[in-house]
């Protein structure tokens, strides 16, 4: 198996050093001569451009990418560069307002410190006769350019991969993995050969009020489980606050709803007009996107298809570790129809967990209806195809590990043929998977 | 066509004349050019003036005026940026030159304060930032030829700034937003800004940076009719627009060889008074009103108007009555007096 890995982003991780990241922040410039044109950038800096310029490649729109050139421009000594980055962002994205407070105060950094960023006497002296929700704001904006920072320089430091998403089916071409923590979302596409997939890009998203898992009605926060996408909604049928549209997911799901977790309306739509990006944490759960974002996303999102796998914080691991934790959940389903196939139904009823449950039964009514069912089978087959694995984190759901499996299943019999999609949900129990959740 | 285009093409051709190479470099050359580049931009052809401060630039570049000068005509053209960048070049001729980093401060203020009212969505109008024209200081000489006296002059202004007036308000401002800009001298200081109605560089402790100073410049460019009072009104602004910048060489040029002082002096004994009354008041405000042609032949015409002069140590209401003769290069004083 060959995971599929863009060589840059190689090339990247070996010459990373963390002391790049986090000489990004804003440096002082002290005078207005020519002195920094003498300094060159170094290795590291060039390194970090070039993914910048990468990226821009890939994705044109990367409006983020453009601002993290400016800041590198400022920070390696290069104002002029910095600031004529930042008009041609402001000419093309007039309402990003991040834009605007880093070119305040590069201009400013001629004069004075502008150690950090939004720190400037000038600034101060705007802010402090204005109501407390600009200052807020400008909390926000600050926070808003760490994160993005930060997920610049968290995209270098990882070689690794997401064991939230351990398989995709051949019908889902894109899965979507937030990290409510780095207020990011991750894209990964199945790859044309087979089940592998790579990441294509990663947004910078808002997500709730509040830090923490939904549990619910009104509680300002993001649930964190494993979700797909039920629908679209155009603009013409939404308040404007929701920008160019809406795709809801499935909260509460099968296991959130068994948990006793309640809300609705967790969405994943568009910005306001007036803004081209929202605070880090500002809505009532929704995750926010750029209305830029959401629309180069939007043609790639499939309504029941694509998944959305939402998390406090993405657990990345090497490639070993990830080919292992895939392939033991893959076993145990593969286990699972091997059993069933075979007649024997003390084996087949193994599979189960304890406290299993279905839209009807609980173990005890399962495995006597299936008892019941099988004394007039004479054959069956089982087949599965179309699989995709999902995982929670570790310390999610009562600290148990959790594993949702999508996949297409082919029944034939002496009596009775089906063909369906299922959603199972896996628990892990002394190091074995079992079946806790058994439905369509 | 309009007399201030006569005008315009008449000190364009002047500055890119060719005959004049032999004295490119004379500081009386450069002066004229000045003076020239000057009248442009008092007329209000904003475009000319920027093509003469450009050349000026090209041959002389280590002129402060110069740059000062075009970067207030970008800023008339809401221009910030190139206005921006043309002090920033200036500053790299000059380094530490006082007015041209107080208006490259000003400048990226208010600049700042826009970026930073945006990032905040903050319901404010654009800053609408204005630097004053500088005069060229006669007692420094600035051609290439005189590189001795020409690096006294940088040295000296690495700390003092001429005496030069610095940052002007345009007194059209009511519709929009205006800043106050305290002067930073010390690079450590950051400038503070609050939302006032003019613009003026405060004065700083150690009284190196001079009087913030209003220039009114007249509106001429609503000239619209070939009419020979508005042309003869029109000379006689710029007239006085000279005369306020302290411009000798230029208010000079505005009589006809012939003129004849009204006291009897000889014409040199009476151009080099001028000189020396133009020169001697720290500041000059000369605004003319209510025109009246009394007579014109169209090669010659007699103009009564109202003359209001200030000065830092003088103030005067006169009635004036002048004789002007048409010439090739239109309309030119030949009697002034007062009535």
């Amino acid at each position: 198996m060959i995971v599929k890995r863009s060589p840059l982003f190689l090339c990247l991780s070996l010459v990373f050093s963390v002391s790049v990241a986090e000489n990004l922040q804003l440096a002082k410039l002290s005078d207005i001569d020519n002195k920094y044109s003498k300094t060159s950038y170094n290795s590291e800096a060039i390194s970090v451009l070039n993914t910048l310029e990468e990226r821009l490649i890939a994705y044109p729109k990367d409006h983020e990418a453009e601002l993290l050139k400016a800041i590198l421009y400022f920070k390696t000594g290069k104002l002029e560069l910095a600031l004529d980055e930042l008009d041609k962002l402001i000419k093309k994205v007039p309402d990003f307002q991040l834009a605007y407070l880093l070119k305040g105060d590069m201009l400013l950094s001629k004069f004075g410190n502008t150690n950090n960023i939004g720190q400037t006497n000038l600034l101060a002296s705007i802010i402090t006769p204005l109501a407390n929700n600009k200052k807020q704001q400008l909390d926000f904006l600050r926070e808003e350019a760490q994160l993005r920072l930060q997920a610049l320089v968290n995209n270098k430091k990882r070689n690794t991969f997401p064991r939230q998403i351990l398989a995709l089916g051949k019908s889902v071409k894109k899965a979507l993995l937030v990290d409510k923590k780095a207020n990011r979302m991750y894209v990964f596409s199945r790859q044309d050969s087979g089940e592998l997939f790579e990441e294509v890009n990663d947004y910078y998203i808002t997500t709730g009020k509040l830090i923490g898992d939904k549990t619910e009605t009104g509680d300002l926060r993001t649930p964190e489980g494993v979700y797909f996408v039920t629908s679209w909604i155009g603009p013409n049928k939404l308040p404007d606050k929701y920008g160019i549209g809406a795709f809801p997911v499935n909260y509460p799901n099968e296991l959130d709803i068994h948990n006793g977790k309640t809300g609705y309306g967790i969405w994943l739509h568009g910005t306001d007009k007036g803004s081209y990006s929202r605070p880090p944490r500002d809505s009532e759960g929704c995750i926010v996107l750029t209305n830029i974002d959401l629309e180069t996303l939007k043609s790639e999102i499939k309504p029941g298809l694509t998944p959305v796998v939402i998390v406090d914080q993405v657990e990345w691991i090497d490639y070993a570790t990830w080919q292992e934790e895939r392939q033991t959940i893959l076993q145990a389903v593969e286990n699972w129809r091997v059993d069933w196939e075979s007649m024997n139904v003390n084996k087949y009823l193994s599979h189960y967990g304890k406290d299993f449950w279905s839209a009807t039964h609980n173990l005890q009514s399962w495995s006597a209806r299936k008892r019941y069912l099988a004394k007039n089978k004479t054959y069956q087959t089982v087949s599965f195809s179309d699989l995709s694995v999902l995982v929670y984190p570790k310390k999610a759901e009562d600290n148990r590990e959790i594993a949702v499996v999508r996949l297409q299943q082919n029944y034939t019999s002496n009596n009775f043929n089906s063909d369906m999609y299922k959603r199972l949900y896996l628990t892990k129990k002394d190091n074995d998977w079992k079946i806790l959740y058994e439905g369509r | 066509m309009l007399r201030s285009s006569i005008l315009a093409v008449t000190v364009l051709s002047f500055l890119s004349n060719t005959s004049f190479a032999a004295i490119e470099n004379s500081d009386e050359a450069l002066a004229k050019k000045f003076a020239a580049a000057q009248l442009l931009s008092a007329q209000g052809q904003v475009t000319q003036a920027i093509t003469a401060y450009q050349a000026l630039i090209n041959a002389n570049p280590l002129l402060p005026e110069a740059y000062n000068n075009l970067a207030a005509l970008y800023l008339k053209q809401n221009k910030t940026n190139q206005a921006k960048n043309i002090l920033e070049q200036g500053l790299l001729a000059h380094k530490g030159y006082g007015v041209l980093y107080e208006n490259l401060t000003a400048i990226n203020v208010a600049m700042a304060r826009d970026a930073y009212s945006q990032a905040l969505q903050i319901d404010v109008k654009p800053s609408d930032i204005r630097i004053a024209s500088l005069s060229l200081d006669e007692n420094k000489q600035y051609s290439e030829k005189n590189t001795s006296n020409l690096s006294k002059v940088t040295n000296a202004a690495a700390n003092i700034t001429p005496t030069a007036p610095v940052i002007e308000n345009k007194t059209n401002v009511e519709d929009k937003t205006v800043v106050e800009v305290e002067a930073v001298t010390e690079a450590e200081t950051v400038p503070e800004v609050k939302a006032e109605e003019k613009i003026t560089v405060a004065e700083n402790p150690a009284g190196n940076i001079p009087r913030a100073r209003v220039i009114i410049e007249p509106k001429l460019m609503d000239v619209k009719k070939e009419n020979n009072i508005e042309s003869i009104e029109t000379v006689l602004k710029a007239w006085s627009v000279a005369w306020s910048a302290q411009a000798v060489d230029l208010y000079l040029s505005f009589y006809h060889e012939e003129h004849k002082p009204s006291n009897g002096m000889s014409r040199n004994a009476w151009a080099q008074s001028r000189g020396y009354r133009l020169k001697k008041p720290s500041w000059i405000k000369v605004a003319l009103s209510d025109f009246e042609i009394e007579k014109n032949t169209g090669k010659q015409a007699t103009v009564k108007f109202k003359q209001l002069y200030q000065s830092n140590s003088f103030q005067d209401v006169s009635t004036k009555q002048m004789v002007l003769l048409y010439t090739d290069n239109g309309w030119q004083i030949f009697r002034e007096q007062n009535l």
